[in-house]
């Protein structure tokens, strides 16, 4: 009877034990998806300094003054404070959810105990291995059970706070930033009009003058389609999140790892979407 | 009067914004029938309403520090969490190489090897510092 008691134990610890995958693919995935904000290549600072620059070409003045562009020096601060903030907590969170945190080497200990001469005292080779092997399924059952009673305290606590952060850079991108790119665009229109109506203006050079016209257009309209991208990715990360809070307790159910799944997946979709875009340009 | 919220800034951006393409889309429609005079005036008073759509997105990006303040710090506390557990966990692996080492002493010493015990130290205090 005795006999059966360590089996049931481990069989106990090993019910407990976590696979957490999911949740470290859905944390990487966010995390690689937050991190496009540095591959946006567009920011309020430059918004400001491209207005600065075509005030200057339409007032036909030939040195350049520098752009001031406090305020949106100031406005760039913030976004990359909440931006740091959003990757600074799923890149903790992929690393405490990599399965190989707990994958602990028992080689040493066992090649010392092999190998030691111990006196008088004894040791079967083929008990040591046993030995460490269980030892090594121990270890990371507990440790696991650890990890996971830790992440879904982190997950409880973390919920709101990271949805309003997740939706206030989603705010800034897509409905300041991206905005920014709409005024541009009627200052282009207006600059543009301006020279194709100009009667002291060739045909050739007008045609010269559309096109590139037409290519600012087009990179305006690529900048934005990366902003809305980003934007909903950061959307999906906070929805994700949310099923991890409402799921924290059960992290092992299968339901919650096909959920997971699925947000993993749509956050790849977008990542794969915004680096075509950045191929593009 | 009340202060503005970022979402109430950006939403008098748009408005701005919208007024601002009616003002030059007149302006193109209508340029041939326009003094120069007119079509300069129109032009500025387009341009500056761009200028205000531009500055109040600036300002309500600005303004969104009002409302996340809170967040922010109950992140930064809960990744600073987060990092400790995960070197809390890492360190584990010190501890078994340590504890090999020390075997391995053990070891060293029932043999009563000086060079094996020297190594023994070494190893020890490497894993330790390590």
């Amino acid at each position: 009877m005795y006999s059966y008691i360590p089996f049931f134990f481990l069989i106990f610890i090993l019910g407990g034990c976590v696979n957490l995958k999911k949740v470290n693919d859905f944390s990487s995935n966010s995390t690689k998806s937050i991190k496009n904000f540095e591959d946006l290549e567009y920011s309020f600072t430059k918004a400001c300094i491209e207005k600065c620059e075509l005030e200057q070409l339409e007032n036909n003045q030939i040195q350049k003054t520098k752009c001031e562009c406090k305020s949106e020096k100031e406005a760039d601060k913030i976004s990359s404070l909440i931006y740091k903030a959003i990757k600074g907590y799923f890149e903790g969170m992929t690393n405490l959810s990599e399965n190989k945190l707990t994958t602990y080497k028992f080689n040493a200990l066992t090649k010392a105990l092999k190998e030691g001469d111990f006196g008088d005292i004894q040791l079967n080779k083929k008990h040591i291995d046993s030995y460490a092997k269980i030892s090594g399924i121990l270890t990371r059952a507990i440790t696991d059970s650890y990890r996971k009673r830790k992440i879904s305290t982190y997950i409880g606590d973390a919920n709101d706070a990271i949805k309003i952060l997740l939706e206030a850079l989603e705010f800034n991108m897509v409905s300041n930033l991206s905005k920014k790119l709409d005024v541009k665009k009627q200052r282009l229109e207006s600059y543009y009009f301006d020279l194709s109506v100009d009667t002291t203006i060739t045909g050739f050079e007008k045609k010269k003058i559309i096109e590139e016209y037409n290519t600012l257009t087009d990179e305006i309209d690529t900048r934005k389609d990366q902003i809305a991208l980003y934007g909903k990715g950061l959307n999906n990360i906070a929805a994700g999140h949310q099923k991890l809070y409402d799921n924290r307790n059960k992290l092992n159910a299968g339901e919650i790892k096909e959920q997971l799944s699925q947000y993993s997946s749509d956050i790849q979709d977008i990542v794969d979407e915004f680096n075509k875009l950045k191929k593009e340009k | 009067m009340a202060k503005l919220s970022s979402q109430q800034l950006t939403e008098l951006g748009d408005n701005f914004l919208a007024f601002s393409q009616s003002v030059g889309n007149y302006r193109m429609e209508n340029r041939s029938n326009l003094t120069k005079t007119q079509n300069l005036e129109i032009k500025n008073f387009h341009r500056t309403l761009l200028n205000y759509a531009d500055d109040l997105y600036t300002t309500s990006a600005k303004l969104i520090m009002d409302d996340i303040q809170t967040s922010l710090e109950t992140i930064k506390e809960v990744t600073s969490k987060t990092n400790d557990t995960f070197h809390k966990l890492k360190k584990v692996q010190k501890v078994l190489d340590i504890a090999a080492s020390g075997v391995t002493l053990g070891a060293a010493i029932f043999s009563k090897n000086p060079q094996a015990i020297s190594d023994a130290i070494t190893e020890l205090s490497d894993n330790w510092n390590g």
